[in-house]
């Protein structure tokens, strides 16, 4: 067996350094099957773990490579690896999701919203890895995309050209960064001008809608203000953030409420934003007291590093912050989202497509940040988000139930990486028990469902045999039977 | 201190033999596979012998030689040889004191 062909497996910088005297290896005898899928192993830690063979020295270039390649030449970077990773599970999965469209509901493209709320991010993490014009680029590149996507969504389903709203609102929030990156401005002065051209824009929805509702847009418009000068208090006045908070909770609750009594004051509804905020805050103030730890001791102090400062200390700290300051932006631009959605007068719930792809990108991003196991626990909170989505797609739409195919078969893949990843001293049978396991529950289930005549019993019989023929070939017979060499003969 | 320097998870037996392999002269990668069936029994199949081999580079126990040849040898450092040699020390420690406890257990058997 020639096993040249596996090398490709590899990444290009563990080529660049390695390829030459791997294939001379593989020249020098043919391989077994069980070499071959050792190389296949040897390629996945190459990929999970490129700082071995970058840290390795730059080796002398053999006669016969001439102007070849060594060690520092360009290969993909460890994020471009994982680009790929994702073009290639982007791809995938989104075959699948058209096929099982294209059988259980003709007609009914849904599998154009996965399409474009997953090929958004996709586009924002190419601009990230690619490093085009830095986060400024990812940002719009996202917004370009995810604005596309809204007017395609409006010109289908009409209703009034509802998607300028996004385009305007998403708008002011990348006006605010281009300012900031191009070191215009600073961050307080970007956030001003974001509050004032906000402002502008809820006057204009108020005055372009329904004027009656533009009572509510000021007071909106005046809750931006707040948040300002709540920012202004803490740069300028060393307000900590707990006393920054309360002021924001106190002033917009103070509005909403005005804005409640003189709309509706038939409905308190203010009352909702109230008890829901009220909690929170406390939760706040727990954690500032030392009464309650969450994040870290030095939570706040973090925070407080990200809205102002910026100063790094580890990495830890960092992922942290970053991942707070996704989940504040994912907050505003839900909440903004919403509001248009309302405001709109649509008769369906589109924000919820974007809102909840990019809920599924921030939950990767936690299991990334959180999970002592950055990869493993990204996989694991991505993969519930995402079938948590596929459930309320399935629900909402109301067509027959499938969710539970791309759940579960998904879960398949997710529970063989996870077995492989998890036992890091024999991955190949952390991989074969947990994606055994998953695998025949699948096929169990699945034969259930389709209610045709019982046949799981083959399969799984299989799997198990396969379970002790590992077990059998893990077994050191030679030693146990005390001969000596060609262990793996 | 030899066996931490050593902890390269599933590699920490394929890196210990390939060290061996290399404390008496440099070898290339097939060289190393042969030599470390013939003294141990244990055949690396390739990608676990590379695996090994860019971890021990990366910690500085082995460097490749300019040979001329694409089948590119490599020794084993300074670093590596005294990791190689203290940890070879803490195994024969272990290994002592379980043949003591075996013989003890032996004589109080019989």
């Amino acid at each position: 067996m020639n096993g040249s062909i596996l090398l490709n497996l590899y990444p290009r910088s563990w080529r660049n350094r390695y390829e030459a005297e791997f294939r001379a290896m593989l020249e020098e005898h043919p391989i077994s099957p069980m070499e071959a899928l050792d190389i296949v192993l040897g390629a996945a830690d190459a990929h999970l773990r490129p700082q071995a063979h970058r840290g390795a020295a730059a080796p002398p270039a053999p006669p016969d490579q001439t102007g070849g390649p060594g060690a520092d030449a360009a290969g993909p970077t460890r994020g471009q690896g994982f680009l790929f990773a994702h073009i290639a599970l982007f791809v995938a999965v989104i075959s699948l999701l058209a096929l099982i469209d294209a059988y259980f509901t003709p007609g009914n493209w849904w599998v154009l919203y996965p399409l474009w709320a997953w090929g958004t991010i996709l586009g924002t993490h190419a601009a990230l890895v690619m490093r085009w014009k830095g986060l400024l680029g990812a940002h719009v590149v996202f917004y370009t995309l995810l604005n596309a996507g809204l007017v395609g969504i409006n010109i289908v389903h009409g209703g009034g050209f509802w998607a300028v709203w996004p385009i305007i609102g998403l708008g002011i929030l990348l006006v605010a960064h281009a300012l900031i990156a191009g070191r215009g401005v600073s961050l307080i002065q970007a956030h001003g001008v974001a509050t004032i051209l906000a402002a502008a824009a809820l006057i204009m929805v108020g005055v372009v809608t329904r004027f009656d509702g533009t009572v509510g847009v000021l007071f909106a418009g005046a809750e931006l203000g707040v948040v300002l000068a709540a920012h202004w208090l803490m740069r300028y006045r060393s307000w900590n953030l707990l006393a920054a908070h309360a002021f924001v909770y106190a002033g917009v609750l103070a509005l909403m409420l005005v804005s409640n009594l003189i709309v509706d004051p038939d409905d308190l509804w203010v009352r909702f934003p109230f008890a829901f905020w009220t909690v929170l805050l406390i939760g706040h103030a727990l954690v500032h007291f030392r009464v309650a730890r969450w994040g870290g001791a030095d939570w706040e102090a973090l925070m407080l590093e990200q809205l102002g400062t910026r100063g790094e200390t580890d990495r830890q700290r960092r992922l942290i912050g970053t991942l707070t300051a996704h989940i504040y932006l994912f907050l505003i631009a839900a909440a903004g989202l919403i509001i248009l959605n309302m405001m709109s007068g649509a008769d369906n719930a589109w924000a919820a497509w974007p809102l909840g792809i990019w809920y599924v990108l921030l939950t990767f991003h936690a299991g990334y940040v959180m999970a002592p196991r950055r990869i493993l626990g990204s996989l694991l909170f991505g993969w519930v988000a995402v079938s948590i989505g596929f459930v309320v797609i399935d629900l909402v739409t109301g067509g027959d139930a499938w969710w539970y195919w791309p759940v579960m078969w998904s879960g398949v893949v997710v529970a063989t990486i996870t077995g492989a990843m998890w036992t890091r001293s024999r991955p190949l049978a952390g991989a074969h028990l947990l994606g055994g396991l998953a695998l025949a529950f699948a096929l169990i289930v699945t034969d259930l469902i389709t209610g045709s005549p019982t046949w799981w019993f083959y399969p799984v019989a299989a799997i198990v045999v396969s379970f002790i023929a590992h077990f059998a070939l893990t077994l050191d017979l030679n030693r146990m039977l005390g001969v000596s060499g060609g262990k793996d003969r | 201190m030899g066996r931490n320097q050593l902890d390269l998870g599933r590699f920490a037996e394929p890196a210990l033999l390939i060290l061996i392999s290399l404390a008496d002269q440099p070898r290339h990668g097939y060289a190393m596979m042969e030599d470390i069936v013939e003294f141990s029994g244990v055949k690396l199949g390739p990608g676990t012998l590379y695996g090994a081999i860019a971890r021990l580079e990366e910690r500085g126990f082995i460097e490749a030689v300019d040979s001329g040849d694409r089948r590119r040898p490599y020794r084993i450092t300074d670093v590596g040889r005294t990791a190689l040699a203290e940890h070879l020390d803490n195994m024969t420690s272990v290994t002592t004191a379980g043949l003591q406890r075996i013989s003890q257990n032996g004589k109080r058997a019989s």
